[in-house]
């Protein structure tokens, strides 16, 4: 029979403490919920002429900034009904709920003004901050992150504020991906009573840090190798699909525009 | 067929409202069971082509005018459950944004159009199909439960209409909601969906269904369907189509504002006053009244009316598609094995 150490023997009495750690359940969901829109933004394929969209876009907001009839707002919402038709129920859900939030705060906003003025055109705000919302969640839902920062360089943004825009949604991911990965280390590591928890939180926000500084020197060596100068070459559309992606957006331009011009009495 | 606000009075609307929600808590039962999760935004889609098919006003000699409401073949596609709370959604949008058929009134509305409509139009269609089995017979059988269907629904709206009188009059024998008693309304809105209405309605689910089973056949089948371009170019097709409904210039039968009501000779004699429940009922301001919006043409209004209606009702089925997905029990299943 074998002879047990006396330790081994010993019942196991460990009952760590009950400690409050929801908050890395909590941050590790929120980062990958991020990761996840990141990731399908970036997913997204071609739903027509990137630029041409970004400019309606544009256009659009203007116009409604500018509206001081409700017909065209109702114009404008007609159309971005029909556009939202495409999505699908979760995205909708997620994007409608962000702009009547939008909508419902500026509403509070106006509230006093209502209170103490009564009635007036700014009662159209609300409506108006409904609708840019819708107008942004859109395009960011038809076209990808690389397509709109694409499109960007075809306006002469420069070349310095597209490579910092497009670097950080690329690292957003990498390093997110990474956090998730620290976050889940950490929660299977708890165990017991934590007395400093914004020291692991600090931890990994330090070790992120140092990850980061390591990753850009990379990409810098890297660019240099593949020859890259600091210029970004306009994203180009090739073949039938240019004209048929063009199409839409500029039948909508010139719409919106003709009843724009009409209905605010510029026109006739 | 919508009857508008003030036209029934306040107990009448109760006890249809009352009457209504078992049907819908059973319809949501239902199509949670019944109906597969993807194909709840094709009921969307479903409850728009009726939303537009009662935009096509059809006109009758002698001034009034009336619409298809489609609620037969939206049971024929995915039952008479989801038919009812297809149909009742496009009902509430109207009543909420376009002021077709009164707030008030919703309860009797969708009990006449979502309740009656597409359960009498779905069972004559069920038994007639047992008997014709072709596929020309679906078409037959679809036109057929359609008429039955949306003839019992206007016969049910004219029993509502002309009990009123019956039932509310003051003390000098007036009455306070619609005038016209039985003798009055039921063979005022029996001859036109006996005849044309009916005509619209057969025409509307025959030509639909048909153009559906060429473009869309898995629609008719239990697999997993995804919503074709066919289903939207229709869409598209009846909204640029909506303006036609202006030329019938008429307003249905019992569908008129209290002023026009007054001027009405169904009694031999123009009417000459304005029933006082009426004059000092319920009023609710709808966004876009009769499909018109401020500052636009008519024919543009009804287009964009038709776009906005039809894009809430596909976003409203879009969203609630997860609401409404069965849960599956993994202790039932275990258990089963």
């Amino acid at each position: 029979m074998m002879d047990l150490p006396e330790w081994a023997k010993r019942e196991e009495n460990y009952r760590p403490d009950r400690d409050r750690d929801a908050f890395i359940s909590r941050s590790l969901l929120r980062l990958l919920g991020v990761l996840q829109v990141l990731r399908a933004q970036a997913a997204r394929g071609h739903h027509g002429h990137a630029p041409f969209c970004l400019f309606l876009l544009v256009s659009l907001l203007l116009f409604i900034a500018t509206a001081r009839t409700s017909a065209f707002l109702w114009l404008v919402l007609g159309g971005q009904l029909v556009l939202l038709c495409f999505l699908s129920g979760y995205v909708l859900r997620k994007n409608l709920l962000g702009a009547m939030t939008a909508g419902l705060l500026s509403w509070l906003l106006i509230l006093p003004a209502f209170l103490l003025w009564g009635g007036g055109p700014y009662l159209l705000i609300p409506f108006k901050t409904l609708l840019c919302v819708i107008a942004l969640n859109l395009l960011q839902e038809y076209f990808s992150w690389h397509e709109i920062t694409g499109a960007l360089r075809t306006f002469r943004l420069p070349s310095e504020a597209v490579f910092i825009l497009d670097t950080t949604l690329r690292y957003l991911v990498l390093l997110g991906d990474q956090a998730g990965a620290l976050l889940t280390a950490l929660k299977l590591r708890s165990v017991g009573h934590n007395r400093r928890k914004q020291r692991a939180m600090a931890g990994i926000m330090g070790i992120l840090m140092q990850r980061s500084q390591r990753m850009s020197l990379e990409m810098a060596e890297a660019m240099r190798c593949r020859g890259f100068t600091g210029e970004y070459a306009a994203l180009r559309h090739e073949g039938s699909s240019s004209w048929r992606g063009l199409l839409i957006p500029a039948i909508l331009f010139v719409f919106y525009t003709c009843f724009y011009l009409r209905l605010e009495g510029f026109l006739w | 067929m919508h009857i508008p606000e003030n036209y029934l009075s306040p107990s009448t609307c109760a006890v249809l409202g009352a009457a209504m929600v078992p049907v819908w808590l059973v319809a949501v039962s239902k199509v949670r069971r019944h109906v597969p999760q993807e194909r709840l935004p094709l009921l969307g889609i479903a409850a728009a082509l009726s939303f537009l098919g009662m935009m096509f006003n059809v006109p009758l000699p002698g001034g009034t005018t009336g619409h298809a409401v489609g609620g037969t073949l939206i049971a024929i596609l995915f039952g008479p459950y989801a038919a009812c709370l297809a149909v009742s959604v496009a009902l509430l949008i109207q009543a909420l944004f376009f002021g077709d058929g009164g707030i008030l009134a919703f309860g009797a509305n969708c009990f006449n159009m979502a309740f009656v409509l597409p359960f009498s139009g779905y069972a004559v269609y069920s038994l007639l199909r047992r008997h014709l089995a072709s596929p020309s017979g679906r078409y037959v059988a679809a036109g057929l439960g359609a008429y039955v269907g949306i003839n019992l629904a206007a016969l049910a709206a004219a029993i509502e209409f002309g009990i009123q009188p019956l039932l509310f009059t003051d003390a000098a024998g007036q009455a306070l909601y619609c005038p016209y008693p039985l003798w009055v309304s039921v063979p005022a809105m029996m001859i036109g969906h006996l005849t044309l209405f009916g005509l619209a309605e057969v025409v509307f689910t025959a030509a639909i269904l048909s153009y559906l089973a060429k473009t869309s056949p898995e629609l008719f089948g239990e697999v997993r369907v995804k919503t074709g371009k066919s289903l939207y170019a229709l869409l598209a097709g009846l909204i640029l189509c909506t303006p036609l409904g202006l030329l019938a210039a008429g307003t249905a039968w019992g569908e008129w504002d209290p002023e026009e009501l007054a001027g009405q000779d169904f009694l031999g004699t123009a009417l000459g006053y304005t029933p006082a429940g009426m004059e000092q009922g319920f009023s609710f301001d709808a966004l876009f009244p009769d499909y018109a919006v401020a500052g636009l043409p008519d024919a543009f209004g009804y287009i964009l009316s038709a776009s906005i209606g039809t894009a809430l009702l596909v976003l409203l089925f879009k969203m609630a598609a997860p609401l409404l997905r069965t849960r599956t029990d993994y202790g039932e299943s275990v258990s089963n094995h």
